[in-house]
């Protein structure tokens, strides 16, 4: 087992709120919403949602065939290879694998296959792309990266646990350099599944608010390559940020709702945290899952009450920018941790107005330049599922 | 493993657990997609064992949910979990498709009936990891909760993390298994391979680093897969190269290996070229095709070598071995994946 540091040296992301990190990070810190009225496909039932669209539309990322999954995949993957330097790097590609969480894959083909259905005359091919899967396998065979390939599935936890299981790879020297992130596509799906559970605010989220209705959908992919600091040293490609701890856990309590006290996400910090050897006192930021639902926002609001007592550092949740991107949320957060270490910045909380009491803390509702030198970064997920990563401070940056 | 390679803590089998494929086939209609689709189809038996039956929640859950549970209480049972290690146990589940039955019919509903009614619990049941949670829920199983897609090695990419996980003492306890159930969904993303019966099922095994009884408990020695080459000539000197690299890492030889197993495809005589090889034994028959389905090879494998018998397996080049201490399983198809997994006896 190798207990080396791991480092994140490329990054990469497509999203409602921009298409590369400069970009990204220029619109979170000016406060700039990417939501908008869906109009990616119609729906009665959301009609005028407000949603993270690619503005630009997914088609325009890329014309090769696939799923809106894999050309969100490859757009943002395409930018993490480059900044990471894996174009122009000698680098075994047998030794790259590729972790990549996803839930809805193909899902829009399916919905297309039905709608043609109706017309008369559907084609069968569209299915060709289902499999939430086909991401992944895809992008690697399309770099020829033939390390370990897999995809996590892990609801809306998927890109942090895909951040996890990339980390351990690494550690268990299957792999020298490996792609990690999470991409998802708006589908009607996910747009009426969560309709019909009454947790969607058609008028876009208020994370941690008072008056917070529901989370809103987005769609998009965020891409991290990680190596160990000597593989990267040695290929002389800067180090973006540390990857200190992983922690994971399941509430094994009910299929959708969060375990109301935060024990299982609290059980994830702590694992995180000790992985890291940090204490609670030494995180400079948290990037909150912040769906907006009242039931999320409460249960992570205690995880952090129960672990960091009255001394919560700044948090904030971007989901008010970009919407909840599903398995792409925790890899797009990742990405914003990578982002907040660089630059020494907070990215603000949109749509916070109101300290609910219930709550008893307010995010940060201003990007603010601080010392960030380690951020905590949390997912929780259908299923009961928690994860919580933590980023360090690159020295030399 | 996704080796042992890197690590001399070893990783044992202690039990195994499946809902196998029904042998005899059945004709399934699948109204979902607008026009009627039928095929021939294995669809797995569940049984509702009255202990599993009487678990909280048993009436609500899906029929992958079921599955998922029903197996994964049968791999427990040899070595049940005490209640305070259950943070330490790990559930890890490998799917093709995941319960994508419950996605049809959520999307059907939503398509054909413009999204009047879509039920919840569908939409709810339709997530890939809603029968992993199913497990923790129904046990109690509050560690690492983790689900796996890719395609025909989507078992072997959960059994890889699993294997990680207690390597890197980030679990105590991996329970890892695979499902797929056949859907309309199923049969079209595998158009092109229709010919084959189709089936179902659902497998899991509890793996520790402590064996309860030599009788019992087998031992992993290799577990990995790689995403190789979609060029055919590349795609067999990799997976050439990357066979004498795990059976290396395995601290086994070739002679040593009593017994390869495959499901159906061509895999053999691409990877050993003229060489001399072990029997080749296949599941295909047993399990019809679905993206899981290794794991049963990996069930059969370890009642194999439990009880020093094949059985349910057919016999596809060279003559039943006199002993069957070790395992080679290959599952992959010359256009992608290989996973190499070698289990032996204690």
């Amino acid at each position: 087992m190798s207990k080396e540091e791991i480092v994140v040296t490329g990054i990469g992301i497509a999203s409602a709120c921009g298409l590369n990190p400069a970009d990204f990070w220029n619109n979170l810190l000016q406060g700039k919403c990417g939501l908008s009225p869906l109009s990616r496909f119609p729906s009665k039932r959301c009609d005028r949602y407000l949603v993270g669209e690619i503005s630009s539309g997914i088609s325009g990322l890329g014309k090769q065939p696939g799923s809106d999954c894999d050309r969100l995949t490859f757009y943002a993957a395409a930018q993490a290879a480059h900044s990471a330097l894996l174009d122009s790097s000698q680098i075994d590609r047998r030794r790259i694998g590729v972790v990549l969480g996803a839930t809805t894959g193909g899902v829009r083909n399916a919905e297309r296959y039905l709608e043609e259905a109706i017309m008369g005359k559907p084609d069968a091919r569209l299915f060709q792309f289902y499999p939430a899967s086909q991401s992944a396998h895809r992008l690697a065979q399309r770099y020829k990266w033939s390390g370990p390939c897999l995809t996590t599935s892990d609801a809306c936890a998927s890109g942090a646990s895909a951040m996890a299981s990339g980390c351990n790879i690494l550690r268990c020297g299957d792999a020298d350099v490996v792609i990690v992130g999470g991409v998802d596509a708006l589908t009607r799906i996910t747009l009426n599944g969560f309709q019909t559970l009454l947790v969607m605010d058609k008028e876009g989220c208020r994370p941690f608010d008072k008056k917070r209705k529901g989370m809103c959908l987005g769609e998009g992919a965020g891409i991290l390559v990680i190596e160990r600091r000597s593989h990267a040293a040695a290929r002389r490609v800067t180090a973006l940020a540390r990857i200190l701890g992983t922690g994971l856990s399941c509430d094994a309590g009910h299929m959708t709702a969060p375990d109301e006290n935060g024990d299982g996400l609290l059980r994830a910090i702590q694992i995180a945290l000790k992985e890291a050897q940090l204490s609670p006192d030494q995180i400079s930021y948290i990037n909150a899952h912040g769906t907006g639902t009242v039931n999320n926002d409460l249960a992570e609001a205690a995880a952090m009450k129960r672990c960091f007592g009255a001394a919560v550092p700044p948090f904030s949740s971007i989901k008010r920018f970009i919407g909840h991107t599903l398995a792409a949320a925790g890899a797009i957060e990742a990405v914003t941790s990578v982002l907040a270490l660089i630059h020494q910045t907070l990215p603000p909380n949109l749509g916070f107005d109101e300290i609910d009491p219930a709550i008893g803390l307010s995010p940060i509702t201003e990007a603010r330049h601080s010392s960030v030198q380690y951020v905590m970064s949390n997912s929780l997920a259908f299923g009961g599922s928690n994860v919580s990563l933590i980023f360090g401070k690159e020295p030399a940056i | 493993m996704t080796s042992q390679e890197n690590s001399h803590t070893p990783i044992y089998i202690t039990g195994a657990g499946a809902i196998l494929p029904n042998p005899d086939p059945q004709i399934i209609e699948f109204n979902e997609l607008g026009a009627e689709m039928v095929a021939r189809c294995h669809p797995a038996s569940i049984s509702e064992d009255a202990e599993v039956s009487n678990l909280s929640g048993w009436r609500r859950l899906s029929r992958g949910q079921k599955m998922a549970v029903q197996a994964a209480y049968h791999a427990i049972e040899a070595q049940p979990i005490a209640s305070e290690s259950k943070d330490r146990v790990a559930v890890l589940v490998g799917t093709g498709f995941g319960e994508t039955t419950e996605t049809a019919a959520f999307l059907s509903n939503l398509v054909h009936k413009q999204e009047a009614e879509p039920k919840p619990q569908r939409f709810i049941n339709s997530v890939h990891n809603s029968m992993t949670a199913a497990v923790a829920i129904a046990f109690g199983f509050q560690g690492e909760n983790r689900t796996f897609l890719q395609g025909s090695a989507s078992f072997e990419c959960a059994l890889g993390e699993g294997a990680r996980l207690l390597q890197l003492g980030k679990a105590d306890h991996a329970l890892v298994g695979a499902a797929d159930l056949i859907s309309p969904y199923a049969i079209l993303a595998r158009e092109k391979h229709t010919t084959e019966n189709l089936g179902e099922g659902c497998a899991f095994f509890h793996l520790t680093h402590e064996p309860i009884h030599s009788s019992i408990s087998i031992r992993i020695l290799h577990a990995s897969s790689r995403l190789l080459s979609s060029s055919r000539p590349e795609w067999i000197t990799q997976a050439h190269e990357y066979l004498l690299d795990s059976i290396e890492k395995s601290g086994r030889n070739l002679a040593e290996i009593d017994v390869i197993i495959v499901d159906n495809s061509n895999i053999v005589p691409h990877i050993f070229g003229n060489q001399t090889h072990p029997p080749v034994y296949s599941y295909a028959k047993h399990t019809g095709w679905f993206p899981s389905r290794s794991a049963f090879g990996f069930y059969f494998a370890v009642k194999s070598i439990r009880t020093n018998q094949f059985r349910s397996l057919e016999l596809l080049v060279g003559t039943v071995p006199s002993q069957i201490k070790t395992i080679l399983l290959l599952n992959g198809s010359t256009e992608g994946h290989l996973a190499i997994s070698i289990l032996t006896s204690l």
